[in-house]
Order: C-alpha cells, then sequence, then structure tokens
C-alpha cells in the first residue's frame, strides 16, 4: 500500500500542498501531470529523497515519514533510468544484495532469476554504456526490484522510447506486477500509457492531486494493442 | 546538376560577401599563438641538439676529480681524468710522478730592490698563484720541494683540446723555457722559444694563437731547474670520450648532450627525485583534501556556501610569492620545533606545493561530483545503502576519471611551483632543489645548457601528464 494523507512538500521554489492519495497494495498507480507539475518531487518525497514538511507517507504497513531512503523498502526508477557508468548489469543487480551481505549463491540464483524474467541474460556480463533505451530500463527494473521491495516507483520509465519497445517494456510492467505483487506507483504524461497500465489513476495539477479514476474492477487489457486515448 | 542544353543559369545575387577572410583571421589570430606555444618548445629542443659543450677550462691543478683540495707537496697521479687530460714528467728521461706546490712565498715577495715582472700584475700572479703551481718531482726537503734540475712537464689528452694560455713560472731567472705542441699524429705542430727575462721571477705566457683552430693532443713544457707551471688554459669538449667513441663520432655526439650532462650530475638527479616524489605526495594529499570539499561543495548547500567557494579560490588568485611569504610567516606563530622540522627543509617544499596545487584539484573535483547525476546516488540509496556507502560505492567509482584529471593536474602545478618554495623552502642544493629550482640554480651560475636540459625534463613531465589526463581523465575539465 501506498497512502499519503495530506502531505506537503518545499523543494527550492516549488511548493505542494497537501497531496492525499491512496494505492492498495498489489494496485498499479499511475499519477499524471504535465512536465513542472511537481510529479517527480512527489515520487522522490516517497523515497525519502525530498523533505517532507507535514503530512504521512504509509508505505505497506509503516509509516516511513521520517524514515531514511534505505529503510523504506521501495525500488525506485528514474528517469533514464540512472545506471551506474562504472557496473555491468550483472553488477547492478546484485548490488542492492551485496549492501545486504545476501550469501554468494543466493545472490547469485536471484539475478538469473531477475535476468530471466526480464529477459537480459544475456547482457549480464555487458557495461551499461552501450546499451539500448529499452534494455537501459530493464536493468534499472532489475535493479530496483532485486531486493524484493514491496513498493516500485517509476518515474516516466517509457518516455524515451520508440513504440516497439514500448510495447515490449509495458507487457513486462504487467507480468511484474502479476508475478512480484509490489505496489507500483507510475508516473507520465502520457495518457495512452495510463489507459493500458493503471489500477488507479491520479491527475496532478498545480501541485494537488485532482482527480482520481479508479480502474481496478477492470479486467487485463487485451495484451499486444494500446488503447488509442489521447 | 544543370541540364547541358540549357542555357548556364546567373549566379544567385548574394548580399554575403566570401567567408573566407572571416576565417582566415580567425586563423591567423589563432595560429599566432599555436606556433609560438610550439615554437618555443621547438627552440628548447634545437638549442639542446646544436649547443657547443666546448668550453674553456681553467685547470686547478690543486684540486682532484671531486673538487677537493689537495694538499701542498703532495704527488699527483691522475687526478685530471675528467678532463681527459694526464700529466707527468720527465726528468733525465724518467717519468716521474708530479708535485704540486704553492710557490707563492717564492713569487709574491715584494723586493723593491728587484725589478718587477713587467707582464704580469700582481693581482694576476695572485689569481694565477690560486690555481697552484705544478714543480719538479723530487721529494721535498725541509718543506721544499727541489728545484735544481730542468724538467719537462708532459700533458697529454685523450681527445684533442685547443690550447689558449699556459704560463710558465720561472721562479730563478733562467732563460731556455720552451714549448711545444703536436697533434693527434705525435707531428710537432707549434715550438715556442720563450724569450729569457731578467727578472728573479719570471712569468712568461704561452699563448696558442686563436687565429687558426688547431688541435692538439700533446704539450710539452721543458723547464730550466727551478721552473714551475700554473695557468693552464684550453678549450675542450666538455667530455671525456670512451674508446669507441672514435669510431662512432655521431652516436657519441648523441650521447653527449647538454642532458645526459645534467643527469650526471648529482644535484640534478636529487632534485628529480625530490620532484617526483614531492609532487606525487601533493597530488595524492590534494586529492584526499579535494574529494570531501568537492562533494561537500558540490552535493550540499549552506550557510556560506558562497564564502567558502570564494574562499577556495584564494589560492588560484593569490600571487605565488605570497603565498610563500604568509606560509612562511604564519610558521613564525608555530612553536619552534615544529617551524624547524618544516620551513627551509622537505616538508616546506611539499606544503608550498599543496597550498596551490590543492586549489586546482579541489574546483576539478568539484566539477566533476557537479558532473555526476545525483539521481545515481539517490537510486543507491533507495537500494539500501548509507550515504558513505552510496559515496564510497557509486559515486566515487564514477568520479574514477575526474579524480585522475584533479591528480594529473595537481601534479603537474606542483612540478612547476617556484615562488612560494624560494620563499618558504629556500633553494638549498641536495635538500630542498626542485626541477623549477634547479632551473633557476643553473641560470644563475650561467649554465644555459644544464637550465633548458631541465627545463625540457619538466616539459616532457607536463607532457606525459597532459597525455594521461587527455586519455583517462575526464575530457574539459583540466584547467
Amino acid at each position: 500500500m501506498i497512502q499519503l494523507n495530506d502531505v506537503s512538500i518545499t523543494a527550492g521554489d516549488f511548493h505542494m500542498a497537501e497531496i492525499s492519495l491512496t494505492i492498495p497494495t498489489g494496485q498499479y498507480g499511475v499519477l499524471m501531470g504535465r512536465t513542472g507539475s511537481g510529479k517527480t518531487t512527489l515520487l522522490e518525497a516517497i523515497a525519502g529523497l525530498a523533505n517532507v514538511n507535514q503530512g504521512q507517507i504509509i508505505l505497506g504497513d509503516y509509516d516511513v515519514t521520517r524514515a531514511k531512503p534505505s529503510q523504506r523498502n521501495l525500488g525506485y526508477v528514474p528517469q533514464d533510468g540512472a545506471l551506474f557508468s562504472t557496473m555491468s548489469v550483472h553488477d547492478h543487480l546484485s548490488f542492492a544484495l551485496k549492501i545486504r551481505n545476501f550469501p554468494r549463491i543466493d545472490t547469485e540464483r536471484r539475478v538469473k532469476e531477475l535476468a530471466e524474467m526480464l529477459e537480459i541474460t544475456h547482457l549480464l556480463q555487458r557495461n551499461t554504456l552501450k546499451l539500448s533505451g529499452g534494455e537501459r530500463q530493464r536493468v534499472a527494473l532489475g535493479r530496483a526490484l532485486s531486493f524484493g521491495p514491496t513498493t516500485l516507483l517509476l518515474d516516466e520509465p517509457l518516455s524515451a522510447l520508440d513504440q516497439q519497445t514500448l510495447e515490449q517494456i509495458c507487457a513486462l510492467l504487467e507480468t511484474i506486477k502479476q508475478e512480484t505483487g509490489v505496489t507500483v506507483l507510475h508516473i507520465t504524461h502520457n495518457r495512452s500509457e495510463a489507459d493500458r497500465l493503471a489500477d488507479c489513476l491520479f491527475h496532478l495539477e498545480e501541485g494537488a492531486v485532482t482527480s482520481v479514476e479508479d480502474f481496478s474492477s477492470k479486467t487485463t487489457p487485451q495484451t499486444g494493442s494500446l488503447p488509442d486515448g489521447s | 546538376m544543370s541540364d547541358v542544353s540549357e542555357a548556364p543559369k546567373p549566379a544567385i545575387p548574394s548580399a554575403v560577401n566570401s567567408d573566407v577572410p572571416f576565417f582566415l583571421v580567425l586563423g591567423l589570430i589563432g595560429g599566432t599563438y599555436v606556433i609560438l606555444i610550439l615554437g618555443i618548445l621547438l627552440a628548447d629542443l634545437a638549442y639542446i641538439v646544436s649547443v657547443d659543450q666546448s668550453q674553456s677550462l681553467d685547470v686547478d691543478f690543486a684540486r682532484d676529480d671531486a673538487d677537493r683540495r689537495i694538499p701542498s707537496g703532495s704527488r699527483l697521479t691522475s687526478q685530471f681524468d675528467r678532463y681527459g687530460l694526464k700529466i707527468h714528467c720527465e726528468q733525465g728521461g724518467n717519468q716521474q710522478a708530479l708535485v704540486i706546490d704553492n710557490l707563492q712565498q717564492y713569487v709574491v715577495a715584494d723586493n723593491p730592490a728587484q725589478p718587477k715582472n713587467p707582464q704580469v700584475s700582481k693581482s694576476e700572479q695572485l689569481a694565477m698563484l690560486s690555481k697552484n703551481v705544478l714543480v719538479a718531482p723530487s721529494p721535498a726537503q725541509d718543506g721544499q720541494p727541489e728545484l735544481s734540475k730542468p724538467v719537462r712537464y708532459v700533458f697529454s689528452w685523450s681527445k684533442p683540446v685547443s690550447i689558449t694560455q699556459l704560463r710558465c713560472i720561472n721562479i730563478r731567472g733562467q732563460s731556455d723555457v720552451t714549448v711545444v705542441t703536436r697533434n693527434a699524429a705525435g707531428e710537432e705542430i707549434n715550438r715556442q722559444e720563450l724569450r729569457p727575462n731578467r727578472a728573479p721571477v719570471q712569468l712568461q705566457t704561452f699563448t696558442w694563437s686563436d687565429e687558426q683552430e688547431v688541435l692538439i693532443s700533446r704539450l710539452e713544457v721543458n723547464l730550466p731547474a727551478g721552473g714551475g707551471v700554473t695557468g693552464l688554459r684550453f678549450v675542450w669538449g666538455g667530455y671525456v670520450p670512451g674508446r669507441w667513441e672514435a669510431r662512432f663520432p655521431f652516436l657519441s655526439r648523441l650521447i653527449h648532450n647538454p642532458f645526459t650532462t645534467a643527469l650526471s650530475k648529482p644535484e640534478i638527479r636529487y632534485s628529480i627525485r625530490l620532484s617526483l616524489i614531492s609532487c606525487t605526495i601533493t597530488a595524492l594529499l590534494s586529492l584526499w583534501v579535494a574529494i570531501p570539499i568537492g562533494y561537500l561543495m558540490s552535493r550540499f548547500r549552506f550557510f556560506g556556501h558562497s564564502l567558502l567557494d570564494a574562499i577556495l579560490d584564494i589560492p588560484i588568485v593569490l600571487p605565488p610569492l605570497v603565498i610563500g611569504l604568509s606560509l612562511l610567516i604564519a610558521f613564525q606563530f608555530l612553536p619552534v620545533p615544529l617551524r624547524e622540522w618544516v620551513v627551509y627543509e622537505i616538508p616546506a617544499v611539499i606544503l608550498a606545493q599543496f597550498m596551490v596545487a590543492c586549489a586546482f584539484a579541489v574546483r576539478t573535483m568539484r566539477a566533476t561530483f557537479d558532473q555526476i547525476d545525483v539521481r545515481r546516488e539517490h537510486v543507491a540509496l533507495t537500494l539500501g545503502c548509507s550515504r558513505c556507502q552510496a559515496f564510497l560505492r557509486v559515486v566515487l567509482p564514477e568520479a574514477s576519471r575526474g579524480t585522475l584529471t584533479a591528480a594529473t593536474l595537481a601534479w603537474a602545478r606542483a612540478l612547476g611551483e617556484f615562488g612560494p618554495l624560494l620563499i618558504f623552502a629556500g633553494a638549498t642544493r641536495n635538500k630542498t632543489e626542485v626541477l623549477s629550482t634547479t632551473v633557476f640554480l643553473e641560470m644563475n651560475v650561467g649554465d644555459l645548457g644544464a637550465a633548458v636540459a631541465v627545463s625540457l625534463i619538466m616539459v616532457t613531465g607536463a607532457v606525459l601528464v597532459l597525455i594521461v589526463a587527455r586519455v583517462w581523465g575526464t575530457r574539459g575539465l583540466t584547467i
């Protein structure tokens, strides 16, 4: 569950007040808004990377408003992935586990498992510099999911992809949702993406969440084609 | 591609004239500077290649190869090896060892009753005698050498030299001084009888004509009883050739250049060593300081941030001499043992280099951290890293190229440091002498060749550093 209760954030000159939203456990939330509407800042606040002035952030069963990013057990995929340029794909997937001092064997198994799910097994030994856009997103997703977080925060993961790759990543996101049961908050400015993926959809305008649409009762959309809402 | 059958179309009338003059002017202005940069480096190189190392040399008979003073009355062996010169004495056909002696008491006795030697002034005599005199080889009696027999001195060089001056002291006033020169084949080139002089102390000068460049390898001086030789001056090639070098003169010339001459000097070798060590320590120290400062300044905004930023630039804008002086003054307030350990000692060299070099390293590290996407660090934090782990595992590896650039930059700065060093560490040979100091000292003693050679060593170091920074460092960060 991702729950924000009257959260207000100040980052530089930017101010957002009394944001409230709730994404139930295992649901796929999409937050829409124009460029500059504060989507990324909100995401950073949830991840613990931006200061929250007041209000409450609840992830799962815990109030994490004052917790450090490392304690929130969430996976964060910033825009463009923000991959580590000095590490191989394998290092990315095993990074969080190494930090947690996982046994080597378990780490290897987990990396293998993840790589298979994300279809990047053939890339494991590659450096990240020459990966394509889709491959970068897969690696970033893998890195965020590697330690089994309860929450996944995606900042415009599909923005710079061509149509075909976008399809694949969309399908992948659906797979992830089904296989891991993670609660997702996905930021985008693209309506068709939102329509396809969202269980619940939020609009962020002028520093406030203005409308909420709930699709959670809908059936899984047909695979292979995007609804052409524009 | 126009159709051939059609008439050629007129060119579009253009308001714009050719762009060529514009680029020509740009190229000319920029090109002048580039040519200047390359020109000064090439000039150094050309000087090294073309410099004539031959020098006029006054042999000091009283000093040995290591420049130690030989006590009066000592027998000489072959202490002039470094000039490729051998001297021996023939007396009655036998070769004998030479004796060095200070004949001052004979020569400069100022007796008004006796006519003075008309050719030389007293001060000149003194100057020459300070170089000491070769005399007959007999063992000394009563502390005075035996001067009763005529002697012949033979000077022979392994590589021909041109002799410009030789002075003969003839204490008892006899005549019959003969000077003979021979070339490498042993042929007689010149024979000169020096005219007798009635003065009790005769100082006679033999001067080889400079009009024609004749090289000789052997000089024989026949002196009457009581004669002595002093003030030998000759022009030589500056080095003693090995046996093989006669066969490979070109190789020989390659090997004997100002570089090797400079490198053969122990004090220059010392300064190279000290420079390398101190610059490396300085670069490491600079990194040690610059990485934390650069990271803090780049990632965090706090009260006094801009002020601190300005303070960090002070060493860059301050005149270097002032930094040295300020260091010196600052150490006046510190405890004496610490001051004595640092000031005018090697730690002062490192500290003076560090003061300036570190500022550049800080700037570079800050730019490096500025360029690293802060979101990578954020991701690391969400992945479970503490701030420290995120810094060590993600940010530092990402900054490795910038770190290398900062280190090389600091190293190069430290190598060129001079002003603060001169004031704060002094310019003592074999102690606080680094390469820049060497250039200064060699210039001061008039050894331009060594100064240029050392300069080129520094140029080489700087170019290597530039290459390292360009190839492995971050582009665009080098200042």
